[in-house]
């Protein structure tokens, strides 16, 4: 669709000696002041009839004329096109380009015309209007399926009669056209032909006018600032949950306390966890009910066979409880070796060394140590091999993990290392001096395996007696989202500002109760409320009993699970993936 | 059932060596997560002369978590709170610091010494701490008026 923008309309002269325009007419334009110039360029005083289908470019030109009919067809009323207008006849050649005129007054006639025109093969057809007398004003284009091949336009009455009557002005030679003689007198050849050509200029109507354009610009920047952002946010989304896997992995981040949900400790770890046959930390000597126990083992270990058959059965249920749980023992390397090597020996050592009856690992290692001649200083008594043995094996084997500075353990001397534990804190059961099997965690606190196994494997990964996290420092547990990494930052700065809060406290009561009191209560309060937004934020349910507000944090949530909402509304999980950083 | 067979330990224990001021036995015998406690009020406090009921509960997954407190009586102690549920605010009763060595007597024992000595510190009823705090004759005479009223 090109709808015309503006009709321009002038006078070219046509030299008398071209013969043939060759579909050009870059004939010089009539000095202006002589002739007779239009532009039409208000919208209310065009429109275009029909553009479709027709050929050409931007602007259709040509001479104006006003086509032939015949002689006897009522439509060339003289009131309205003179007799003197330029026809076809009135054109200097054959090969112009044409732009047809005529008035718009039946729709018999304007089909006329336009067969006319047709024949002529113009470039543009201009109706114009006419008083209503002359007129039914019928649309030239209703009725049956537009033939022509040309673009059709309308000019208002009040333009299209004025220039029908200048049209009669220029069709004669030169001397008789308006203004004639002043033209010859300004040196136009009389055999020229001056002759008025319009030029229809058209501009395409895209289906997308400025207005569209702009808002199109407008939306096209939006997009691209939230995509831009959407990009940043991302990228800093990742650099944040990289920072925070890295202080994960390096320890920095109590993740219990982030309250991400259960996190334990998963089988793999909890199988190197070692599992030790309980030694009191004065071997056993001085309390009483567990010297008692040792009693009764020293004296029967020395005969044989009543007595293998209770070692066997003593030993085999840390065994049963090893391949029950898919637990092997850790042992250091060396002794590996050495454990394979000694295989055969032991076999022959069998009937010499109760403990080595069974192929079970704890009495075995035991017996290698011995045989390394690793047992250290023992102050106790002399004593039989079996009795000494688990002793040595707690020696020389190096708790792979770092010690906790809560741990009993960790200021006693490095060898026969014993518990100052007496009891599992579980079922408060009292462990039995060389009996019982204990499983301990890095944190070197000693629990009944069977108690605080499930305990790890289902509910926390802390210590129940220490909290400390009992899984590997550099493990990270838990996939880290977005939602999480919040959560961290919005309680590092909570307790950032509640030790800021601490120190203004600190300070104010020190001093005055003036301008800090205010800068101090204002804290407060926006510390506060932080700390609810995070809790309404992340739908935390308190699980157990807490207290109300407070500002101890870290361990304050940690019993508070995540519960995801259910209920959120798709557009914010999108505007969640969009701006990962908002909410 | 590994807490069962705990809490039977404990009932055990503490039958043998009772706390002085404090009894307490399973509500029914059926249960043992649900213990009913008698606190009597200590001489010298404004509680004297009291007799303050109590329910313990044990959750099933005792001893990794810990019990909870509620004086079926009314009090007025800054560590209990002030409505129908009447829970008690001790700091080793918090899941965050409790640890599964702490006994059910012990917890006991401190409940009976909160009323010896409220702490204000861990106070649940802020209002009463700082009048314990500031005005400790109006919380004595309030305390000894509620103990006559409600724990006769």
């Amino acid at each position: 669709m090109s709808a015309a923008t503006n009709f321009n309309f002038s006078v070219i002269v046509i030299p008398s000696a071209v013969r043939s325009a060759a579909a050009n007419l870059d004939f010089p334009t009539l000095n202006q002041s002589l002739s007779f110039a239009l532009e039409v360029s208000s919208p209310s005083d065009f429109q275009t009839l029909y553009s479709e289908d027709t050929k050409g470019g931007n602007t259709f030109k040509g001479l104006l004329y006003v086509p032939d009919l015949d002689p006897s067809d009522p439509c060339d009323n003289h009131d309205l096109v003179p007799r003197n207008v330029t026809r076809k006849a009135n054109l200097p050649m054959d090969d112009l380009k044409l732009v047809a005129y005529a008035p718009l007054i039946t729709q018999h006639c304007s089909r006329q015309y336009m067969y006319s025109a047709e024949n002529d093969n113009v470039a543009a057809f201009i109706f114009y209007g006419v008083p209503a007398k002359y007129s039914n004003n019928t649309d030239p284009l209703e009725g049956e399926g537009y033939p022509f091949e040309y673009p059709v336009y309308y000019l208002d009455g009040s333009i299209g009669q004025p220039l029908m009557n200048k049209l009669s002005e220029y069709s004669a030679n030169m001397s008789e056209v308006y203004n004639g003689f002043n033209l010859t007198e300004a040196g136009y050849d009389i055999r020229d032909y001056a002759r008025i050509y319009a030029v229809i200029s058209t501009k395409n109507t895209n289906p997308m006018p400025g207005l569209w354009l702009f808002l199109l610009v407008v939306v096209a920047v939006l997009l691209f600032i939230i995509g831009a952002s959407s990009l940043l946010m991302h990228l800093f989304q990742f650099h944040y949950r990289r920072s925070l896997r890295r202080r994960i992995a390096n320890g920095e981040v109590d993740l219990e306390g982030l309250g991400v949900g259960r996190i334990t400790v998963p089988r793999e770890f909890l199988a190197k966890f070692p599992l030790y046959v309980y030694i009191a930390e004065n071997g056993g000597q001085t309390t009483p009910p567990r010297q008692k126990v040792q009693d009764t083992t020293a004296p029967t270990t020395q005969p044989v066979p009543k007595e293998e058959g209770r070692r066997k059965e003593r030993v085999k249920i840390p065994s049963a409880v090893v391949v029950k749980e898919g637990v092997s023992i850790v042992i250091p390397a060396t002794i590996t070796a050495e454990r394979k090597s000694k295989g055969k020996e032991r076999v022959k050592e069998k009937p010499r060394s109760p403990t080595a009856i069974d192929a079970t690992t704890s009495p075995e290692m035991a017996e290698v140590s011995t045989s390394k001649g690793l047992t250290l200083s023992s102050p106790t008594t002399p004593s039989t091999t079996s009795r000494s043995s688990p002793k040595v094996q707690y020696s020389s084997t190096p708790s792979p993990q770092p010690r906790g500075t809560q741990t009993p353990t960790t200021t006693s001397p490095p060898h026969p290392r014993g518990y100052h534990q007496t009891s599992c804190p579980i079922c408060l059961d009292d462990f039995i001096h060389q009996e019982t099997t204990v499983r301990e965690l890095p944190c070197l606190h000693i629990f009944h395996p069977e108690c605080i196994d499930p305990y790890l494997k289902s509910q926390s990964s802390l210590c129940v007696l220490c909290k400390q996290s009992c899984l590997p420092k550099g493990y990270v547990p838990i996939r880290l989202t977005n939602s999480i990494v919040r959560r961290e930052r919005l309680l590092r700065s909570i307790r950032e500002r509640s030790r800021e809060v601490a120190t203004a406290t600190a300070a104010n009561n020190g001093g005055n109760n003036g301008e800090g009191g205010i800068l101090w209560r204002w804290r407060l309060r926006r510390l506060r409320r932080q700390e609810q937004d995070l809790m309404g934020r992340q739908a935390l349910v308190r699980v157990g009993r807490g207290r109300g507000g407070g500002f101890g944090l870290g361990p304050h949530y940690r019993e508070q699970r995540v519960v995801e909402d259910v209920v959120r509304p798709r557009w914010r999980e999108t505007m969640d993936r969009v701006f990962p950083g908002f909410r | 059932m590994a807490a069962v067979k705990r809490i039977t330990k404990e009932l055990a224990e503490f039958s043998n060596n009772p706390v002085p001021g404090v009894s307490a036995g399973l509500a029914s015998e059926d249960n043992v997560f649900k213990w009913n406690v008698i606190l009597t009020g200590p001489q010298g406090s404004p509680y004297s002369g009291g007799v303050f009921t109590l329910n313990l509960i044990l959750p099933t997954e005792y001893p990794f978590k810990p019990p909870t407190l509620n004086f079926t009586t009314k009090i007025y102690h800054p560590n209990v709170s002030n409505d129908d549920k009447g829970s008690m605010c001790l700091g080793v009763l918090r899941s965050d610091s409790w640890k599964p060595s702490c006994k059910i007597v012990q917890v006991l024992e401190m409940a009976a010494g909160l009323l010896k000595e409220p702490n204000v510190d861990d106070a649940v009823e802020t209002s009463i701490a700082d009048e314990y705090k500031n005005n400790p004759e109006s919380f004595e005479k309030t305390a000894r008026e509620w103990t006559r009223k409600y724990a006769k």
